[in-house]
């Protein structure tokens, strides 16, 4: 089994978790800067809460005890990215973010989100050539 | 939530619009095939996209789906004589072949070249797996029919049941898969589930984590539970462009079913279930619970939620196919003393009719400007995003929505598995998510944890 937690390193000098942390941080200032309808303060909340899920996200997979956890906790935190964009673009049409604004944070957004998928990537292919890897560790693999 | 932009571009369907344009680039199901169960028998009428069409089946077997309005003066093709290979307007006598060529024009001088100037309009019909397929798109030659494994079936059985509101409440209502633990389990305690079965694990933990990705044809989650001490309980379902789901109850190796949310128009549906056997004849039921044996030994399936759901006769009226006897006017056959006494969480008579009730209760066309979508809507909001961003895509640069000329991507399954918790449930299910394979039972019960009793 790709177990893997002996000799990691901190989560936090990984690039795409510094991604995300740094990201969790602008999302929550620019929830902090809207000037939202009291029956939309909900969707600041779910916004912030997002930010925050994504980037636990990456942090549990790291902390449990298989590589393949880590790569779920990763496809997890991009399941957050998708809900975060459909919320930006949803504040964008209705003028709540200036174009400015919604240019930078779906900009950094998007760089998350690369940064994630490639890491994602990289894991699989990890996975893949191990020979302790997803396929062969399977109890019931067959042909 | 959507804005009020976005929710019309993502539920209008008819003419001209960007969904409705999207849909015309599929062949989609238009009818079942016994609905037209003879050649020159009685015409059926059909709405389809917004559109009012007449099917019929021509003398040679072959099926027509002709504009509802004869081209000539306007009356209805409905009361057309169906006669040797064509459709006769009874108004002036103009007939029709499957093409909408009009092969006689009685009504003119037979020196007349008229009948030649004249076509309906009509949509190409094939048929495959009890279906009959349209395609209402603008190419000469259509595109390909989609691979989907169960309509391709010997076996292949086809269930119709209408429904009164739009198509993307009803679709949205397959993709969201914690509802199930609710709406149809959320009166069953874990002394009702058998230890170790997939309904366990869903009582045990009714709020599933979950992974969603966007797929070469559409959209594809994973939710997931705890189930033993290193394995994971996972549900699969997808959702397929345009209309297309694969719903997770049942075992990920051997599901082949699919159904279809066609828009009649913008406020009627036509649910199509498409089921064919399980694969490799291998019958499982991971989901069962204690009360649903005890109902199956008294005989009474009605009881265990899983009846067959009762349906009015069938009338000529354009929303008169596959109706079921409970609808919203009789409050879908409420019964709460059903609730009072443990026996479902709704009081409503089955599964399918609790999906019904609930979808149609969100009103003709959902107001999604008003929804507060959370963490666990994710794959409703992924799905919503990929098709608005295609019926974009065509409108704006022309581009081919996915799968239209890729039949192969289609060959899908979906349903239930347990994974170890060291494997990578994308990858680690890759040959379990493809159709038209099947494995040994022994295999296919160590995929839910399960062992045949020896």
């Amino acid at each position: 089994m790709a177990r893997w937690r002996s000799g990691r390193r901190n989560i936090d000098e990984l690039n795409a978790w510094q991604k995300a942390d740094e990201f969790s941080t602008l999302l929550h200032d620019t929830c902090s800067e809207l000037h939202v309808d009291r029956n939309k303060e909900w969707l600041i909340y779910l916004l912030n809460q997002a930010g925050r899920l994504m980037r636990d996200a990456l942090e549990e997979g790291w902390n449990r005890t298989y590589l393949a956890e880590y790569l779920l906790g990763i496809s997890e935190a991009l399941t957050f990215v998708a809900l975060i964009d459909y919320y930006l673009v949803f504040l964008r049409h209705e003028g709540y973010l200036t174009v400015e604004r919604a240019h930078e944070v779906e900009g950094r957004l998007s760089d998350v989100q690369d940064a994630l998928t490639a890491l994602a990537g990289r894991l699989r292919e990890e996975l893949r050539a191990s020979p302790e890897g997803s396929l062969s560790s399977f109890p019931w693999s067959v042909n | 939530m959507l804005s009020k932009e976005d929710n019309e571009l993502l539920c209008r369907v008819g003419p001209g619009t960007p969904m409705g344009d999207l849909m015309r680039q599929y062949w989609i199901p238009a009818a079942r095939s016994d609905e037209l169960p003879a050649p020159n028998g009685p015409p059926l009428r059909v709405r389809l996209l917004g559109e009012s069409l007449i099917a019929f089946r021509v003398t040679s077997g072959k099926v027509g789906l002709i504009a509802n309005s004869c081209p000539h003066r306007g009356a209805s093709l409905f009361y057309g004589r169906n006669e040797a290979e064509g459709l006769r307007c009874v108004y002036h006598g103009w007939k029709f072949d499957v093409t909408g060529a009009c092969v006689d024009m009685p009504s003119e001088p037979p020196e007349s070249n008229f009948k030649h100037k004249v076509r309906a309009v009509t949509y190409p019909c094939v048929e495959r797996g009890g279906i009959i397929w349209t395609y209402m798109g603008t190419r000469e030659t259509p595109p390909p029919l989609p691979d989907l494994e169960a309509n391709m079936h010997p076996e292949c059985r086809v269930t119709t049941m209408i429904r009164d509101c739009n198509y993307m409440q009803a679709l949205e209502g397959d993709i969201d898969t914690v509802h199930f633990a609710f709406l149809h389990m959320g009166h069953l305690t874990l002394e009702d589930t058998y230890e170790g079965n997939f309904l366990h694990y869903q009582v045990k933990e009714r709020a599933p984590r979950y992974a969603v990705t966007d797929t070469e044809f559409g959209t594809c989650y994973g939710a997931y539970r705890p189930a033993e001490a290193d394995t994971y309980y996972w549900r699969f379902a997808n959702f397929l462009f345009p209309c297309y789901t694969q719903i997770p109850p049942g075992t990920l190796a051997v599901n082949r079913g699919f159904r279809a949310w066609v828009p009649m128009d913008d406020e009627h549906t036509m649910f199509f279930g498409i089921a064919a056997p399980p694969a490799g004849g291998v019958t499982v039921f991971p989901e069962r619970s204690k009360r649903q044996d005890v109902d199956a030994r008294r005989g009474s399936s009605q009881r265990a939620g899983l009846g067959i759901t009762e349906m009015l006769p069938d009338t000529t009226d354009w929303y008169g196919r596959s109706r079921p006897k409970a609808d919203a006017s009789n409050d879908y056959l409420l019964d709460r003393e059903k609730v009072q006494r443990g026996e479902s969480f709704t009081g409503l008579p089955s599964v399918v009719l609790e999906d019904q009730a609930i979808t149609e209760s969100m009103g003709p066309i959902y107001n999604r400007s008003q929804e507060h979508l959370g963490t666990s809507d994710i794959m409703i909001i992924r799905t919503r995003l990929r098709l608005i961003r295609a019926a974009q895509a065509l409108r704006d640069k022309g581009e081919i929505p996915p799968g239209v000329d890729q039949p192969e991507f289609y060959r899908q399954r979906s349903g239930g598995v347990i994974l170890p918790r060291s494997v990578d449930w994308f990858e680690a299910t890759r040959d379990l998510r493809r159709a038209f394979v099947e494995y040994p039972e022994e295999f296919v019960l160590e995929t839910i944890g399960e062992r045949r009793p020896t």
